[in-house]
């Protein structure tokens, strides 16, 4: 069995089914999300620190277990950036352009790792939701492809509508703040450099996942290894190894580095390359003092002292006022709970069928950077959806039962009388309670003008009234919950209406 | 196409059958009872009457028995035309709630017009949620999507705004100036087809509120003068036929309804070239007098209809009475 074709064929349906996950078919999307992203590094890790033992998390020590055994298979299998890294490569260097070995900056990965880690247990999820390669790929895939996906799509349906063929609907993308484009494009364009550039040394010098599946690979079960006696340093195999790990003149394969794409096995003409069980070789490597390391290792670790230090808790939440606090999706609980979970994937932006849910930029402050937020200007949250929680891989957002959610409260209405046009003008208008789906706004007749009035125990803050109320600016608000509650259910007073009137067979005119 | 207008062609006959025989039984019934006009409904020979009623069948059986009383589908469409059939698609709401068109009569609709000779159907609502996504749940959850599309209709999209052209509205008090979708501009007959239903904040949303789904800014209605804006609209465009759905009434918590237990099995269906008229009748078939809702007022001041039922050439027919 050729491996190099089987990683092939593997990653590339794995591809496809993440692009297809975040194209925003709530179908799609939900029932792939299950599956396709139980072997997410970071959503699984996230799953299993915050609900201990929960099945879910379970993903995550699987993957650890496998590292292992495998190595980074990870890196070169499931995870949907090294993926389309991989792509770059074979589009933008074909088989034309060599790899070479490259010197490894060890102390570049680890120290952005135990960053990452260290201001992730502080409580800041900014180096979380930067480089958590799963997520940065979400973002590329959620905003600048889809919105190139939907353009296509809507050109088509532009088409198709002179010949009378309505299979295709318009669709319309979520809102995108330009700063969250520019972080997604930006990041896009950095990753796709560094693989033109030097092959996969973007997963070996600043993911963080790469690094710690990295120190697991050092002691993995199986491994590549040079046959010394076969080997003719031909240097096929550095040509064609991405990581840039393979060291022809010491005949070694750094562990650590290598993503295990099996290019090599492929490449080499002598079998003298083997896939194969072998006991680490606890060693750290030779210490060479060159200046360029020396240089970027001293930069690394004061980088990580002075982030240590500096507050990384800019404009926490606690400091902000209620008003300002965003409004988090039914399931994520508590703006406490949201704030220790989400990645920043944006799966849950894309498969909102509603386009409320729209990226913030820094309204969660520094530490919750780029996280989705409800925006009631852009849509509502749709009574019968529960699909962003069918989704999230984290747990940021729980999965709701459809009826649990609709009594799910995320916000509280409130209505300015002074503002209101039938408070206003003594005229209809009704926008807000046509809108309502919970019996929550109610008419009161007074004169025959019928008043809107609320009921906050039915609201669930879903915005459907702020969506809807026609004055500028809105009449009638959602504040957030920073702990959701439960709403009561409306139990409509006994009906008086008469059911059938089989007997009445004449007409009232 | 042949395949279908046959199957048309023979459901009508068998249709014709029935109504013939039913009507056997009425003609003999009226003249014991000594109202022989009803006799002439019919055949319409006794010129289109200006409202049908029709009681007591199933949503497409009724529209069957009222379509024949005035007229026939013939009369309203001709061969080739292009027909837009607007229900009220408003919510993601199964039909037994009534808060949108019951399926089964504008499966019956776009079936007779393509009997008649019709060209295209079109069938399109702009529903009331303005938020993305809404309209196909719409189309979707009400069952309209499905059973216009199984007659041969053409399932139209309303909700973005690049289908919509503005217009102007002469004589109109608040509403001076809308945007209006192209299907209405284009199509040669406009098919209103609402439901009746309770609304809790103009009583009631019939014929002259259910235009409201042709306009992109449904919030400018409220936000000028939501009953007159709805009378204003008709000044711009009357349907040439409107078809209140008074199968299903919703008698509270309008528009968007509860559960089934608010809804009142009235099996009427009313038919009529009439708007304010069809508003006011279907307004009595509610419950209410039509005096209070104030936008039939307005469309009766307005001239666009008559909303003093005793004045009208009404036509009143009880399927098996």
């Amino acid at each position: 069995m050729n491996l190099k074709k089987l990683r092939i064929t593997i990653s590339t349906t794995v591809f496809i089914l993440f692009v297809l996950a975040f194209q925003g078919d709530e179908k799609i999307s939900t029932t792939l999300s299950n599956t396709l992203l139980y072997f997410q590094f970071t959503p699984s890790l996230l799953q299993f620190i915050h609900s201990r033992g929960h099945l879910l998390g379970l993903g995550f020590l699987l993957l650890l277990l496998a590292s292992f055994i495998f190595g980074r298979f990870y890196c070169s299998f499931l995870c949907p950036l090294g993926i389309l890294q991989d792509i770059f490569i074979r589009i933008f260097r074909g088989s034309r352009k060599r790899h070479a070995f490259q010197r490894s900056y060890r102390l570049v990965p680890y120290c952005l790792l135990v960053l990452t880690v260290v201001t992730a247990i502080l409580g800041s999820f900014v180096l979380v939701n930067l480089l958590d390669p799963y997520s940065l790929f979400g973002r590329i895939a959620a905003h600048p492809f889809k919105s190139l996906v939907l353009w296509i799509n809507n050109m088509m349906v532009n088409v198709f509508e002179q010949f009378d063929i309505y299979a295709l609907m318009v669709r319309k993308q979520h809102y995108i703040p330009f700063s969250i484009l520019t972080v997604s494009i930006g990041s896009f364009g950095i990753v796709l450099a560094f693989s033109i550039i030097s092959g996969r040394a973007y997963c070996n010098t600043i993911c963080p996942v790469g690094a710690l599946l990295g120190i697991v690979s050092r002691f993995s079960l199986f491994r590549f290894v040079i046959d010394k006696k076969k080997c003719r340093s031909c240097r096929s195999c550095e040509g064609v190894c991405k990581a840039g790990c393979i060291d022809i003149d010491r005949l070694e394969i750094d562990p650590s580095r290598c993503v295990a794409c099996f290019n090599c096995i492929d490449a080499c003409q002598k079998t003298a390359l083997n896939y194969q069980t072998q006991l680490a070789i606890l060693s750290w490597g030779r210490w060479v003092p060159s200046k360029r390391s020396f240089l970027v290792s001293t930069a690394a670790v004061s980088g990580t002292f002075l982030a240590a230090l500096f507050p990384i808790r800019l404009s926490p939440l606690e400091a902000m006022q209620r008003r300002q606090i965003p409004i988090i999706p039914p399931g994520s609980n508590s703006t406490a709970h949201f704030m220790q979970h989400c990645t920043a994937c944006h799966l849950c932006v894309s498969v909102c069928t509603t386009n409320v849910m729209v990226p913030a930029y820094l309204e969660y402050g520094v530490c919750g950077i780029m996280r989705p937020k409800l925006n009631y200007l852009q849509g509502h949250c749709d009574f019968d959806c529960n699909a962003c929680g069918q989704v999230c891989p984290t747990g940021a957002i729980a999965p709701l039962l459809l009826q649990e959610k609709k009594l799910t409260q995320i916000g509280t209405v409130s209505l300015n009388k002074a503002k209101c046009i039938v408070y206003v003008k003594k005229k209809h208008c009704g926008a807000c309670g046509e809108a309502c789906p919970t019996h929550a706004i109610f008419p009161v007749e007074k004169g025959l003008v019928l008043f809107p009035e609320i009921d906050l125990d039915y609201c669930i803050g879903c915005g459907a009234c702020e969506h809807a109320c026609p004055t500028k600016p809105k009449a009638i608000t959602v504040t957030s919950k920073i702990v959701h509650s439960k709403a009561q259910k409306y139990v409509p007073s006994a009906s008086t209406v008469q059911p059938a009137e089989k007997s009445n067979k004449g007409f009232p005119f | 196409m042949p395949v279908i207008m046959n199957k048309l062609n023979s459901k009508e006959r068998r249709e014709f059958l029935k109504k013939s025989l039913a009507t056997g039984v009425a003609v003999g019934g009226s003249f014991l009872w000594g109202t022989p006009e009803i006799l002439f409904a019919k055949a319409a020979s006794s010129g289109t009457p200006d409202l049908v009623a029709v009681k007591n069948g199933e949503p497409d059986a009724m529209f069957n028995q009222a379509i024949f009383m005035m007229g026939g589908m013939k009369k309203f469409v001709k061969k080739g035309q292009t027909v837009l059939v607007k229900p009220n698609i408003s919510f993601a709401r199964k039909p037994e709630i009534g808060a949108t068109t019951n399926p089964l009569l504008v499966k019956s609709i776009v079936a007779h017009c393509f009997g008649a000779g019709a060209k295209k159907v079109y069938v399109f609502d702009n529903v009331a949620s303005s938020s993305y996504g809404m309209a196909q749940k719409c189309y979707k959850e009400s069952g309209i999507g499905e059973a216009a599309k199984s007659a041969g209709a053409l399932v139209a999209p309303g909700d973005n705004e690049k289908y919509y052209q503005k217009v102007t509205i002469p004589g109109a008090k608040a509403l001076v100036s809308t945007e209006v979708h192209e299907l209405v501009l284009e199509a040669d007959v406009f098919i209103n087809v609402p439901i009746l239903k309770n609304h809790h904040y103009t009583y009631q949303s019939i014929a002259m509120k259910n235009l409201m789904g042709v306009v992109w800014d449904r919030m400018k209605y409220h936000s000028l003068d939501l009953e007159q804006s709805i009378a204003d609209f008709c000044l711009f465009k009357k349907p040439d036929l409107n078809i209140v759905d008074a199968y299903r009434v919703m008698q509270r918590f309008g528009p968007r309804g509860s559960t089934p237990e608010n809804v009142a099995l009235k099996k009427t269906l009313l038919v009529s070239n009439d708007i304010v008229a069809v508003d006011a009748a279907a307004s009595k078939v509610y419950g209410m007098e039509p005096e209070k809702v104030r936008y039939i007022q307005l469309g009766h001041d307005l001239n666009i209809g008559n909303m003093n039922l005793n004045e009208l050439n009404i036509r009143r027919h009880v399927i098996g009475g």
